[in-house]
């Protein structure tokens, strides 16, 4: 049986690839699009509900696993944003992802400080969000200025230096030892527990409701200035659109999707310490968004798919003996040397978003100099939509 | 559209993905039922040293058990691989366990971290689970959890016997540095030393929190600096190793004293054997190797049969572990469920293991930690890793 | 863990030492990053796998000729596989990671991300080939202090990685002011279109920015070994802090790298003793942030304007 599904899925991915660009695809796509208005929403409910459906087939284990990819698919989504919508690098992505977890064990009462209120998951969602969305616009906020690949190492360091603080701030964090004990979430009076299922259902709706508000975001003006941006950030300053201001939106939105999924995360897991946030999980995410496709939602969630469940089928062959530990091993690796691939080959990611694809292609041409192609071009081109 | 087709692959992907890691060991005798006894440590990453002789010893004591064919039931080990013990990666595997019904117990976790992720878990579950090397302290206070055991003594105790050792003990150190790894049991460790030296009249002139590297040049200066008789640290092998190297060269002469988590076989190697002589170890844990009892002896060399190199650290105490799964299991017949398990356990009295003889306390505020705490002190003596006695023995409390 | 009376308690002198030495291994491997960032306009960031291909080709020398332990001549005979396996690792990276996104003309962020992916594939490779032990090098100087003044001391060790890198420094300011390579180097970094237009050939000059950088990284490499072990993550560290030593003193800048690296090194290992150790790290990303932030050109400056070329 299992072979089959792999092949099948095998299969599917290579049809999802080919969707991108081939004839077949175009006129797909013109369908799509003639009749967008009434065929996302219900694509979009086909979607969720086979995802819902799925966890009537699905073990415990697969479940796990499920809720993983799920608040992956969240983080990839909110990077999608902050990466494919506004062209940002941001290597410290997990620093928000890390602020939302943490902010959910401390307002809980499971770390060292104490509040005199009691607060449960629903009551600490919202301000989790706002404290994500006031660190994006301080971590954004000086570095928004700076170019491309130098925003991105600065993100960088200031991931660690949130992931290095928290490890030192015993009183706050309880540093090195993390917080245990973080209250499950609650619906309704009863609490979740333990069981993967409904938190795998409410990352499912999380993920919806991103989806939507990123949905809407893109289609409106904010879409179209991150568009401007993207194209050519100086013709869009010097056409008035405030460039600063909708980069820091993205910021900003990119930190509270991946917020949300730091609440999530620590609710279910109940525990969370440094180690959870290290450099190598915003590659991961990254990969999994570069992967999927650059400013594609629904490329990205393959992506992050992809990223955590072929792992998990390795695991498997690691009966295989060495080789298959050893494969294991080296899963960030292959994800390495998937970057490289999909850069050189296809940037625009494996379901592409059709603005990008068109850039990567045709851009290419345009920036080629005198020195043929001797030396990298200027800010990223990028395409987003869906 | 595009959705669509990426919801198709989604689907397929997410159901066509695998592994369910298979238990090892089954029991001869097909026609009994079979429980399974879980297990979850770091099996392949950087701290595998400390718990893969420990995944050994049970998977020995196991096998023993089912060939001897006394149990009403056939044994199955299913050991658990959290890579690099990552503390959030133990919960679904805890999940794995409690998921399964046939799961009546679970050896480990193997690391604090990790033991302190999944006991609110197997707590839930009703599910006990003893662990054979997970010594931070505060895992034990305020009782929460009647489903953990812990088999060995635990920081406290270790902790303290280094403090003790250090300051009244031969060593004599009224300046000691304490440093630790900043993990969890790094920073446990060396938080009680810290507390315990003050206690016992020595000085902290050092307290320094670095996490695993190889550049310790900033550390070691600050040693320099402030010249302490001792330097304590609280973390694990390889780190263990790379910074008394680094301190040995740079002429740093103090006494070195650590945990567990340094006590491996490849300390003195990559420290260099000149550079480890005179460390001092300390260890709620029997090296079975340079013990001259009967029963330490034959699994020795029971292990070694099987396994083709000797038990290292916490290898003994996992063998007694599961010898008290085992006789849990025993006086449940046939009817063995996680309550009977749970049951017998907690009642468990006098039951001499290679290690000690079992007893849990009852307090509250230390809930089932051995009364027998059997804290070692090791010493590096000419190359080799020998057993000084129960710091007991060396140094009166 | 520390307060400000420590730093001042902290044993300056002492402490300098050890910062010079490390700071002299920042500089070296700074000076890949700031050449292929001169030429390419380029962030390299996996500069930090060529770095641990040389402690590797090191390592591997020594335990063949040197395994029980050795001096100084086989430290020298040493250095050639290191340098070797440094620069081939760096053109590897060119011509399979960098040259096809050149000719597709990407955009900085692609070389960005391929430079990450690279970065990981090669480090899952030494993980794969060597496992997670950490390797030391046999001994073939002896660490221990030769010169003591009070309670400073000076190993051989640290005389040697200090000189060695003033050699390679000196040696690399020869190379780029008088050679022909050098020069082409110089003409591409200045303006690439000019330069291709009078005839220099840009594939060949970034090659050779590749094998030099990489050599330098080499040596480092090799230097890094006589005092710390190795392992397939080694080069993360020491690649982010000398990246931050590059752009300290001026990416670009040849003798920004020198002086940023030693900048750095001191920084750090005398930060250590003020605010304790737990804190190092940061100190070093610390400065990047602000380096980036406030004065992106670096301490010697070169014309690194946000958002243009």
């Amino acid at each position: 049986m299992r072979p089959l599904l792999a092949l099948a899925s095998v299969i599917a991915i290579i049809f999802a690839w080919a969707y991108g660009d081939s004839k077949v695809g175009g006129r797909v796509r013109e369908f799509y699009d003639k009749r967008e208005k009434w065929m996302f929403p219900v694509v979009f409910a086909a979607f969720f509900g086979v995802f819902a459906l799925l966890t009537t087939f699905l073990d415990v284990a697969k479940l796990e696993l499920g809720f993983l990819v799920g608040y992956n698919a969240l983080l990839a989504m909110g990077l999608n944003v902050v990466v494919g919508y506004a062209g940002l690098l941001d290597l410290g992505y997990v620093a928000f992802f890390a602020v939302g977890a943490y902010t959910m064990a401390i307002l809980s009462n499971a770390g060292p400080i104490q509040l005199p209120w009691d607060l449960g998951f629903w009551q600490i969602l919202p301000l989790g969000i706002v404290i994500a969305m006031i660190t994006g616009v301080i971590l954004g906020g000086p570095t928004l200025r700076l170019r491309g690949d130098y925003l991105a190492i600065v993100t960088l360091g200031f991931g660690e230096i949130v992931r290095i603080v928290a490890q030192n701030l015993d009183g706050v964090t309880n540093g090195a030892r993390g917080i245990t004990g973080v209250e499950n979430i609650s619906m309704f009076g009863k609490s979740l527990g333990l069981d993967p299922k409904p938190y795998y259902l409410l990352t499912l709706f999380f993920i919806g409701v991103a989806a939507i508000l990123i949905r809407s975001l893109n289609n409106s003006r904010v879409g179209r200035a991150w568009a401007a941006i993207r194209e050519d950030e100086v013709a869009a300053e010097a056409m008035g659109v405030p460039t600063l201001k909708y980069k820091l939106w993205a910021f900003a939105i990119g930190a509270a999707v991946a917020s949300v999924g730091g609440m999530v995360f620590a609710a279910k897991v109940t525990f969370i310490d440094p180690v959870s946030f290290h450099l190598i999980i915003s590659i991961f995410i990254l990969s999994a968004v570069v992967l999927g496709g650059l400013g594609s939602t629904a490329g990205v969630m393959v992506g992050a798919v992809l990223i955590n469940v072929l792992p998990e089928m390795l695991r498997g062959l690691s009966k295989l003996g060495t080789i298959g530990d050893k494969l294991l091993d080296a899963r960030f690796g292959i994800f390495g040397l998937v970057l490289v691939i999909m850069m050189i080959f296809r940037p625009e990611g494996i379901v592409p978003s059709r603005r990008r694809a068109a850039e990567m292609k045709g851009g290419a041409e345009e920036t080629k100099g005198p020195t043929g192609g001797g030396l990298p071009a200027e800010p990223a081109p990028a395409g987003g939509d869906e | 559209m595009r959705i669509a087709a990426a919801l198709v692959a989604l689907t397929l992907v997410a159901a066509a993905c695998g592994g369910d890691d298979g238990g090892t060991g089954q029991g001869p005798d097909s026609s009994k039922k079979t429980v399974k006894i879980g297990f979850i440590g770091d099996l392949t990453g950087a701290n595998s040293a400390l718990v893969v002789p420990g995944r050994n010893a049970a998977q020995l004591a196991f096998e023993q058990a089912n060939q001897k064919g006394d149990l009403k039931v056939t044994i199955e080990f299913v050991p658990l691989d959290n890579k690099e013990a990552d503390p959030s990666k133990a919960p679904p595997l805890a999940q794995q366990l409690i998921g399964d019904q046939a799961v009546v117990g679970v050896i480990g976790p193997a690391f604090s971290g990790e033991t302190s992720a999944v006991q609110p878990l197997f707590a839930q579950a009703g599910l006990t689970h003893v662990t054979q090397s997970a010594t931070r302290a505060d895992l034990t206070a305020g009782g929460k959890f009647p489903t953990f055991f812990r088999s060995v003594g635990g920081d406290t105790d270790q902790a303290e016997a280094a403090a003790r050792i250090a300051v009244k003990g031969a060593p004599k150190c009224d300046t000691v540095a304490v440093i630790d790894d900043k993990s969890a049991y790094g920073k446990g460790y060396a938080d009680i030393v810290d507390a315990k030296v003050k206690e016992y009249g020595g000085r902290v002139v050092t307290r320094e929190s670095v996490a695993p590297t190889t550049d310790y040049t900033s550390l070691v200066d600050t040693l320099r600096s402030s010249s302490p008789k001792c330097v304590v640290y609280g973390g694990y092998q390889p780190q263990s190793s790379i910074l008394i190297k680094q301190m040995r060269q740079k002429n740093v002469a103090a006494q070195f004293i650590s945990g567990d988590g340094t006590k491996s076989t490849k300390y003195i190697p990559e420290a260099g054997a000149s550079n480890a002589e005179g460390t001092l170890m300390t260890c709620p844990c029997l090296d079975a190797n340079v013990s001259d009892e009967a029963e330490a002896k034959q699994f020795v060399t029971d292990y070694k049969a099987k396994f083709n190199t000797d038990p290292d650290i916490y290898a003994p105490e996992a063998y007694d572990v599961a010898q008290i799964f085992i006789k849990a299991i025993g006086d449940c017949g046939t009817d063995v469920t996680r309550a009977c398990v749970l049951d017998k356990i907690t009642n468990l009295k006098d039951f001499k293991g290679l290690t000690k003889t079992f007893n849990w306390t009852t307090d509250k505020e230390a809930l089932h930690e051995v009364t027998d705490k059997g804290v070692n002190i090791y010493s590096v003596k000419e190359g080799k890793i020998v057993l000084d006695g129960n710091v007991n023995d060396i140094v009166p409390a | 863990m520390g307060i400000a009376s420590e730093c001042i308690t902290s044993d300056l002198p002492l402490r300098m030492v050890g910062g010079l030495t490390t700071g002299s291994i920042y500089a070296l491997i700074a000076l890949g990053y700031t050449l292929v960032y001169g030429v390419l306009r380029l962030i390299n960031f996996a500069h930090s796998e060529v770095f641990a291909a040389g402690t590797f080709g090191g390592l591997i020398t020594l335990n063949l000729i040197a395994g029980d332990g050795g001096n100084a001549f086989h430290l020298i005979v040493a250095a050639i596989p290191a340098i070797l396996a440094s620069a081939a690792v760096a053109v590897a990276l060119e011509r399979g990671a960098y040259r096809p996104l050149r000719r597709h003309g990407a955009s900085r962020l692609s070389f960005l991300i391929s430079a990450i992916g690279a970065s990981l594939f090669m480090q899952s490779i030494y993980l794969i080939w060597r496992g997670r032990s950490f390797e030391q090098f046999p001994e073939t100087i002896p660490i221990r202090p030769l010169i003591e003044i009070g309670r400073v001391q000076i190993s051989t060790v640290d005389i040697i990685v200090f000189i060695a890198m003033i050699v390679m420094v000196v040696g690399l300011d020869f190379l780029v002011q008088r050679t022909r390579i050098g020069k082409g180097i110089r003409a591409v970094a200045q303006d690439a279109e000019t330069a291709s237009m009078m005839g220099v050939n840009i594939d060949r000059v970034v090659t050779w920015t590749f094998i030099i950088g990489g050599a330098l990284a080499g040596v480092a490499a090799l230097l890094w070994g006589l005092r710390f072990p190795t392992r397939f993550d080694v080069g993360f560290l020491p690649g982010i802090k000398a990246f931050t030593a590059a752009v300290l003193g001026g990416i670009g800048n040849i003798r920004g790298a020198l002086l940023g690296g030693l900048t750095l090194g001191l920084i750090e290992n005398v930060g250590a003793g003020c605010f304790g150790d737990a804190w190092k790290d940061v100190i070093a990303f610390t400065v990047l942030v602000l380096v980036l932030l406030f004065r992106p050109t670096g301490i010697l400056g070169e014309d690194v304007v946000e958002g243009k070329a």
